[in-house]
């Protein structure tokens, strides 16, 4: 018969015979890759904090559900549309999500241009979609300043990283908005901000100042290429 | 209620997975590659295998010990295993069956030490996981990536064939 203490007096020693098989820890180096390490600086910041990282999924699905249902609850109900008309502001981690919902029976469709376009930049893509119009213009450098503007009262949503970058309040033509300034400078800065008179949410985004976005932003206007 | 949270994980968790993989990762790669022979695979298993380390990290007490070292290679021994199995079903190269599980040189005198040494990879990891380092049916089935009724389905083949091996040697 063996015993449950036997086969753990016998594992003890087993196991040493497997480490003093084993080379010691010293002379095992390896180059991972860079694919492996990423993923494992991944893994020790969530084993550094498990219960902050378990909170933190079970939080996302609490809100994911509530903003599901709040969604619905916006599809059928003209009521609670009314309630809650204007923009939303949304943070979760790295991210800031904004939703805007307008009233369509007082919303006219008009399209925006930047009035004063920064030198040298000429547009190079246009995109009319059925939510938004994105248009990207470009310089002889390769640098990009990108506009876009919602289209539709229903549900319309943008979402801004702000990891590495510093999230300052603003007014751009008399509106509330949000001006993300990237603590690297080869990285976009970019404003967010929204007419609700107008029922429109604009961002641009370049590798241009604070000063610069919020004159670009001051320019924008209705109507009229310039 | 966030700073809450932070404040009650143990610092000390906080670290020992960190030093833990700094100290093994080399040893655990070796091991893999010595299954497994590719080093992308070896690679997958080292993280696989310390995925299942980060979600019993509290299990473990010391990350610089024996005991510690000893069960880092159970378990990469464990998930190269598993992916020399999943290599085998959707075959990409050639993998000889002698690589299965590391070799363990006994020459003690405990007789059932030397019979565990002569057990099935699987077996002994699962004799391993739960004698020595104290895993419940459950965990161990969580870190070997099976089911708690088939931990013990293993459980009781290992020690039946354990017991088979100790009377080969006279011990029964």
């Amino acid at each position: 018969m063996i015993t449950d203490e036997m086969i753990a007096e016998a594992a003890l020693e087993l196991n040493a015979a497997m480490l003093k098989n084993l080379p010691d820890t010293d002379c095992c180096s390896h180059a991972f890759s860079v694919g492996f390490e990423k993923k494992m600086n991944r893994l020790i910041r969530k084993a550094k904090h498990p219960r902050l990282y378990t909170f933190a999924q079970r939080a996302a699905c609490i809100l994911l559900v509530l903003i599901l249902g709040f969604m619905a609850l916006l599809a059928v109900s003209p009521t609670v549309r009314a309630g809650v008309l204007g923009w939303i502001k949304e943070q979760y981690e790295t991210v800031n999500s904004y939703f805007f919902v307008g009233d369509p029976s007082s919303y006219e469709p008009t399209a925006y241009y930047i009035g004063s376009m920064p030198e040298g930049y000429t547009e190079i893509i246009s995109n009319d979609g059925a939510a938004r119009v994105a248009r990207i213009y470009a310089n002889e450098d390769g640098n990009w300043l990108n506009f876009s503007y919602t289209t539709t009262t229903d549900r319309t949503m943008y979402s801004l990283e702000t990891d590495g970058y510093h999230v300052r309040e603003v007014f751009v033509q008399g509106n509330p908005g949000e001006l993300y300034l990237s603590e690297d400078p080869a990285k976009n800065n970019s404003l967010i901000w929204c007419d609700e008179e107008k029922q429109v949410v604009f961002c641009l985004s370049g590798l241009f100042s604070r000063e610069e976005l919020l004159q670009i932003g001051e320019s924008v206007t209705a109507g009229a290429k310039k | 209620m966030m700073i809450y949270l932070m404040m009650i994980d143990s610092p000390q968790d906080r670290s020992k997975f960190e030093k833990l993989y700094r100290e093994y990762r080399g040893l655990m790669y070796q091991v893999a590659y010595e299954i497994l022979h590719n080093e992308q695979d070896a690679e997958d298993a080292v993280h696989q295998a310390f995925v299942k380390i980060a979600e019993h990290i509290e299990k473990i007490e010391d990350a610089i010990c024996p005991k510690t070292k000893g069960y880092v290679v159970t378990v990469i021994e464990s998930k190269s295993i598993d992916l020399y199995r999943y290599k085998q079903r959707h075959p990409t190269e050639e993998l000889s069956e002698d690589a299965l599980g590391i070799t363990i040189d006994y020459d003690g005198p405990n007789i059932l030490a030397k019979c565990m040494a002569k057990l099935p990879a699987n077996q002994r990891t699962v004799l391993l996981l739960k004698h020595l380092h104290g895993f419940s049916n459950r965990e161990a089935g969580k870190i070997m990536g099976m089911t708690e009724a088939n931990v013990i389905k293993l459980h009781q083949r290992g020690k039946s064939r354990l017991c088979a091996l100790c009377k080969e040697e006279g011990l029964l």
